[in-house]
């Protein structure tokens, strides 16, 4: 964007990170590390993740934590005996914010190379406002109380949380893992997860959308298992996978659009619409009765394909879904139970698809929609498929499978556990 | 400098929280835009936290971050004497 002076945010961005990198190329961390340098380079590494993915500030982080290591940055005691409270909390923050960063990579088998808990034996930092640390004092911790540390305390918590899940190989066990380290992470902040502060409502939304992600994957792989021994009824599982994928999809849409958010935005890369919530939520809506949650779902698809950035509305999923939900608002007008109201989901403001695409049994959907494949979308009427007698005492059609949205065969390898992957929901 | 040290406190403190802020506050205010004295450990930092502000930008900052794009702040990139 160019302002009245001549000067572009990508100017400005390219310059500062042009300096920084000067910068730290002569204050010579390898030679003479200390802790303002390594400071410094926890920034720039940290700041890089986000703008320029994970790969190269990954490897670069390699060295960081040789550095830190060199000033005992891993052991806890050395920092208590020698330093102030300050001291040692601004040890303690650089140390976990290091293993934040190595948590973040694009190699599947990076974690087999990422700093793990039992190397270690800092202290997490502790929940105290800045002013508190004083340079001979400490303040006594108020339990609950919100401070500047707080929102650091939970990815820190979160990073332990992972660590533990990805050393349990059993799936049932990591699911209970996963349940249990959710409610006691979600009780312990539960001030920030009710506050209605802006800023805290983007973390919690963030923390949320990363628990429901794990959550999908974990349900999926104990479904997939279940199902290889024994046939198990779909239709309470398609009704888990839809609630999260219902709810992620809101959290994308707010995560990329919500105006009050736009300075913590930074952390967020790529405006990718959910392509796999959008396609399954509009699945269900499709084969499913309307329920209680149909008109949130439509306005939640309605609301992510309008914002949708236009650069994706060629492609064959974003015009497939159009499609879709032109025969779900259909259906919805022919079904006499529940029939949404149009303009509550301002579907005219969507763009026009392309004609000669129409909707095929949703079984073709799952499969073409998953692959990009849009051949077998042909030119032919309209096809709303009411519920037949066939379905279930449910309203399921009991020929839909979830196979084609992979759910159990995701790898949960290192990209999979990165806080910030929000592409390919 | 001043500018882009709220931006950084606005926008990215909470989510890095590594730096002890009214340290850097006292620091960035008793410098008064001399940097060119500064040790090359200390314009890394400063250079690194203007950097992840300027990222962390919302687009109608920009051109307030043009406006206090002083001779200060030219001195602070100027001071580790890079071509560009």
């Amino acid at each position: 964007m160019q302002s009245s002076f001549n000067i572009d945010k990508a100017r400005l961005v390219s310059q500062y990170q042009h300096g920084t990198e000067v910068a730290l190329a002569k204050a010579d961390i390898v030679g003479k590390p200390d802790l303002t340098a390594l400071q410094a380079f926890t920034i720039y590494v940290s700041i890089m993740q986000h703008i320029d993915g994970t790969r190269a500030p990954w490897i670069l982080n390699g060295l960081l934590v040789r550095a830190a290591v060199s000033l005992n940055l891993h052991r806890d005691r050395a920092t208590e005996s020698t330093g102030s409270p300050l001291k040692t909390e601004s040890q303690r923050r650089l140390w976990w914010q290091i293993c934040l960063i190595d948590s973040r990579s694009e190699f599947q088998q990076a974690s087999a190379f990422s700093v793990a808990e039992k190397m270690f034996d800092t202290e997490l930092p502790t929940d105290l406002d800045d002013q508190a640390l004083h340079v001979t004092t400490s303040k006594a911790i108020i339990v609950g109380e919100l401070t500047d540390t707080s929102i650091f305390l939970l990815r820190c918590k979160i990073w332990k949380f992972s660590q533990q899940l990805q050393h349990t190989t059993d799936v049932q066990l990591a699911f209970g893992v996963f349940r249990q380290g959710r409610a006691s992470i979600e009780e312990c902040h539960s001030r920030l997860f009710s506050s209605g502060l802006p800023l805290h409502c983007f973390v919690a939304t963030t923390t949320r959308l990363f628990f429901n992600r794990v959550e999908l994957t974990l349900q999926g792989k104990i479904h997939l298992a279940a199902s290889t021994k024994a046939p198990v009824s779909k239709s309470s599982y398609n009704d888990n996978v839809f609630a999260l994928y219902l709810s992620i999809l809101e959290d994308v849409h707010a995560l990329q659009h919500e105006p009050r958010w736009e300075g913590w935005r930074w952390q967020i890369k790529g405006r990718q619409p959910p392509w796999q919530a959008l396609g399954f939520v509009l699945k269900h809506l499709h084969e499913c009765q309307p329920d209680s949650h149909s008109d949130r779902a439509l306005l939640a698809i309605s609301k992510s394909l309008k914002d949708a950035p236009e650069e994706y509305h060629q492609e064959v999923q974003y015009q497939q879904l159009l499609v879709m939900m032109s025969a779900v608002e259909r259906r919805g007008e022919l079904n006499t139970k529940a029939a949404p109201s149009m303009n509550m989901y301002e579907t005219s403001k969507l763009p026009d698809f392309d004609p000669s695409l129409t909707v095929p049994d949703t079984e073709v959907f799952s499969q073409d929609f998953v692959t990009g494949n849009s051949s077998t979308w042909k030119m032919h009427e309209l096809n709303v498929d009411l519920p037949t007698e066939a379905d279930d005492e449910t309203g399921h059609n009991p020929t839909l499978t979830d196979e084609s949205w992979d759910l159990g065969s995701m790898e949960l390898d290192q990209p999979f556990w990165d806080f910030w992957n929000i592409n390919n929901i | 400098m001043l500018f882009l040290w709220q931006v950084y406190t606005d926008n990215i403190d909470s989510f890095i929280k590594i730096l002890h802020a009214p340290t850097v506050s006292n620091l960035i205010r008793a410098l008064r835009g001399g940097y060119e004295h500064l040790g090359l450990d200390l314009k890394a930092f400063l250079l690194a936290i203007a950097f992840a502000a300027v990222v962390s930008l919302k687009d109608q900052e920009v051109g307030l971050c043009a406006l206090q794009y002083d001779e200060t702040d030219r001195s602070l990139l100027g001071a580790i004497k890079f071509q560009y």
